[in-house]
């Protein structure tokens, strides 16, 4: 464990405090206090986790339950990470006997729609493999649960993982935890660089340059683009999280309720994010349909994309001759981040299942599972003290994205579609109609802030 | 206790209809009704409350400048698709009507994009539609373009409607082979005696012979245009509605609030397919009345 590891012993010895009764009803607090309690005067002088409990970093194993339990454990169909878990699920058992988990799959695409429609019919998960960027929304419908605060420290989670997980939080407490987080890079054409003669671009100037040295046209028909325009792909995210940032501006205040994308700063950002069409002439929209489909045809010389794009390029393109580079840097680093984390439903907000749930989040975003994970599925690892593991650093294209993890953002969205169909509107109206920055961001900013406004007002 | 025949007759035919009955009642009628229910609310099927809020979410449609986007875009969907379709497919079943050879080849030709699925078709013409695709590149050797198409909010919504008539093509060409073979020979021998000229006859007697077929045609084109859905999912990067909104059809936009939206606006979804509901059954009424007359 890490310096900035978390000590199971304080945490039961907070076990019975006025939160989690005031939270989770008397009866499920008592009966993770007595079981807490007991725990702890057996333990006071042994080591907390022993390897019996198997991985775990927030002391749950020391948690008791009353009789068998079942949770359901739902995430979305990605062939690496389900054989994962059903390899982890016995595991799990072997520690913890009395908890059985059951893993439910489902397509990607039904995702939103498949978890509707089970808690409408009063059904669903206990835990929840959710994208970040949904939580504030299942947050407000009380659908997720805070994570018991006595277990998962907002201040010990904050500690040990990479900043970008405090978009899990919603008012300063915890509602996920990631197993494996992933950033953005710079993807680019060994081969088409190479004929160039030029090197991968580290700042906003050579991004600029190498895009122009490497597109090819005939006519007024792009064969090879400089540089991939996808604002639906990743475009969004990097003008909102890194060329803002890298332009010195954080594009909200503080807490995250007041955006400021109408800084200059930011409409500098925005319209260098344009100057590739506008100015520069060396990218179109639409080309190859989009910008990974461009890249790993090899018809695209720089792209930018996340770090499971190396699992779909090594499936799609084997052959494509390609590195990847931290995002070119300008006045500051900066980079866009996204997580899947794991959270409780309100069907497990209580009792024993509360418990299990616990020790299965517990148990997934330990450091021996974020290890295993990272291999075996190619994201990143959430927590800090992973992020210099040497085994990780041997594959060379992973260097940029782990580079990246401590100075990566993720976005707080109240309504992920809505915010990102603003987004994109603001660059076509400015790319398309010829309207100018400040006006198309500061439509796209009124209209996420009314959601925003609307959002907090519940926490008023 | 004995029946009479009538009354078993009476029983016996009700057993009959009850299971069709029970269909359309609990799969078809009663989610109709459940959903004018749900217009009425704030819906969230996650949320723990489903406040009753009246006619709100039809007041919030007039301020929204999507939805209007959305109607302008579906009427135009039907206002030059339909018509689009049935002038191009009675031209080509004229023609097939003519041919003496080869015509199954011809008609399975018309007809193999109809049973296409209209995601690959989608995803075919988006290829043909990039800026280094097909089109481009035919248009670039007589010196045209190169266009945007799908990529400009002026262009992409004729060009989706150029897919869907060209998908449609074979299904209506068909049917109006069969009302064109029903035509009497008769009529346009006796027309031809009387020294008609072939314009004359076609619009004196093809076109008032073929009104049953044009009715058909144009009912469940303008249903199925009013729906329109899949080809612009398939068609637009991320299942957007394309180019700031210019592609986007009620339907879709429906989709968006209610199934891709978080949280989840399934009420004002509601909303927006009951009056697409009263939409496609004041134009169906109005279309059975007024076209469908009898010929003479």
């Amino acid at each position: 464990m890490g310096s900035s590891e978390f000590d199971p012993q304080s945490a039961l010895r907070r076990a019975v405090d006025r939160r989690s009764v005031l939270k989770y009803g008397a009866a499920s607090a008592g009966a993770l206090g007595a079981s807490r309690l007991a725990r702890a005067s057996a333990q006071d002088a042994s080591p907390a986790a022993s390897p019996a409990d198997g991985p775990s970093d927030f002391g749950t194993g020391s948690l008791e339950i009353s009789g068998d339990v079942t949770i359901q454990y739902w995430q979305y169909e990605l062939a690496a990470k389900t054989q994962l878990v059903e390899e982890l699920i016995p595991e799990f058992h072997e520690v913890n006997p009395g908890i059985t988990v059951e893993h439910v799959n489902f397509p990607y695409d039904d995702f939103r729609q498949q978890v509707a429609a089970a808690v409408q019919a009063g059904e669903g998960p206990d835990v929840l493999n959710v994208y970040y960027g949904w939580i504030p929304a299942y947050v407000q419908q009380q659908f997720l649960v805070p994570l018991p605060q006595d277990i998962f420290s907002a201040d010990v989670i904050r500690e040990a993982y990479f900043p970008m997980v405090q978009a899990a939080e919603v008012e300063g407490e915890y509602y996920a935890l990631p197993t494996a987080v992933r950033t953005l890079a710079l993807f680019y054409n060994r081969d088409i660089l190479e004929a160039a003669g030029v090197e991968p671009p580290s700042n906003w100037e050579e991004l600029v340059e190498v895009a122009k040295a490497t597109v090819q046209k005939e006519g007024d028909n792009f064969e090879v683009v400089g540089f991939t325009w996808d604002v639906g792909g990743q475009g969004h995210n990097w003008w909102r999280e890194a060329l803002n940032r890298q332009n010195g501006q954080i594009p909200y205040t503080d807490d995250r309720r007041e955006l400021l994308w109408t800084e200059p700063e930011c409409i500098e950002a925005f319209n260098y994010a344009t100057s590739f069409i506008m100015e520069h002439g060396v990218t179109q929209a639409g080309f190859q349909t989009d910008g990974a489909t461009a890249f790993a045809a090899g018809k695209a010389a720089l792209h930018i994309d996340g770090s499971y794009r190396l699992g779909s390029l090594a499936i799609d393109a084997p052959d494509l001759n390609f590195g990847v580079v931290p995002l070119p840097e300008h006045k500051e680093k900066a980079s866009f981040a996204s997580f899947w984390a794991n959270g409780i439903t309100r069907n497990a907000a209580e009792g024993d299942k509360l418990i299990a749930a616990s020790k299965w989040i517990d148990f997934l975003s330990s450091a021996e599972v974020q290890r295993r994970w990272t291999a075996a599925i190619g994201e990143l690892p959430a927590r800090q003290a992973l992020a210099n593991d040497p085994a990780l650093l041997e594959n060379e294209k992973l260097v940029a994205f782990i580079e990246s993890l401590p100075y990566s953002y993720a976005t707080f969205f109240v309504n992920e579609s809505t915010l990102r169909q603003a987004v994109i509107d603001a660059f076509d109206q400015v790319v398309l109609n010829g309207v100018d920055a400040e006006t198309a961001v500061a439509e796209a900013e009124a209209q996420v802030q009314e959601e925003l406004d609307e959002y907090f007002a519940q926490f008023d | 206790m004995s029946l009479s025949l009538q009354r078993r007759r009476w029983l016996w035919g009700y057993a009959f209809i009850a299971i069709p009955l029970f269909f359309f009642l609990f799969v078809r009628i009663g989610p109709t009704i459940y959903a004018f229910w749900m217009s009425l609310h704030q819906w969230d099927p996650i949320a723990l409350d489903r406040p009753f809020i009246g006619l709100e979410n039809f007041r919030s449609m007039a301020d929204d400048e999507t939805f209007w986007k959305s109607l302008r875009n579906t009427w135009i969907y039907v206002g030059v698709g339909v018509p689009a379709g049935l002038i191009i497919s009675l031209l080509i079943a004229l023609g097939l009507q003519r041919m003496i050879r080869f015509t199954g080849f011809y008609r399975v030709l018309y007809f193999l994009p109809y049973i296409t699925s209209l995601v690959a078709v989608g995803w075919v013409w988006r290829w043909m539609y990039m800026p280094n695709g097909l089109f481009n590149d035919i248009l670039g050797w007589v010196g045209l373009g190169p266009y945007k198409w799908l990529g400009s909010p002026d262009m992409a919504i004729y060009s989706i409607i150029a897919t869907t008539v060209w998908h449609g093509l074979g299904f209506q060409v068909v049917i109006f082979l069969a009302g064109l073979e029903s035509i009497p020979e008769d009529y346009l021998a006796a027309a031809s005696v009387d020294g008609a000229s072939g314009w004359q006859k076609f619009r004196d007697i093809v076109v008032p012979q073929l009104n049953p077929t044009l009715v058909f045609l144009i009912v469940t084109g303008v249903i199925s245009n009013l729906q329109v859905f899949t080809q612009i999912r398939a068609m637009s990067s991320g299942g957007t509605g394309g180019p700031l909104d210019s592609t986007i059809s009620i339907v879709l936009y429906v989709y968006q609030e209610a199934f891709q939206s978080l949280p989840s606006k399934m009420g004002y979804a509601s909303a927006m397919t009951v009056v697409l509901f009263l939409m496609i059954l004041a134009i169906t009424i109005f279309q059975l009345k007024v076209l469908q007359r009898d010929t003479e």
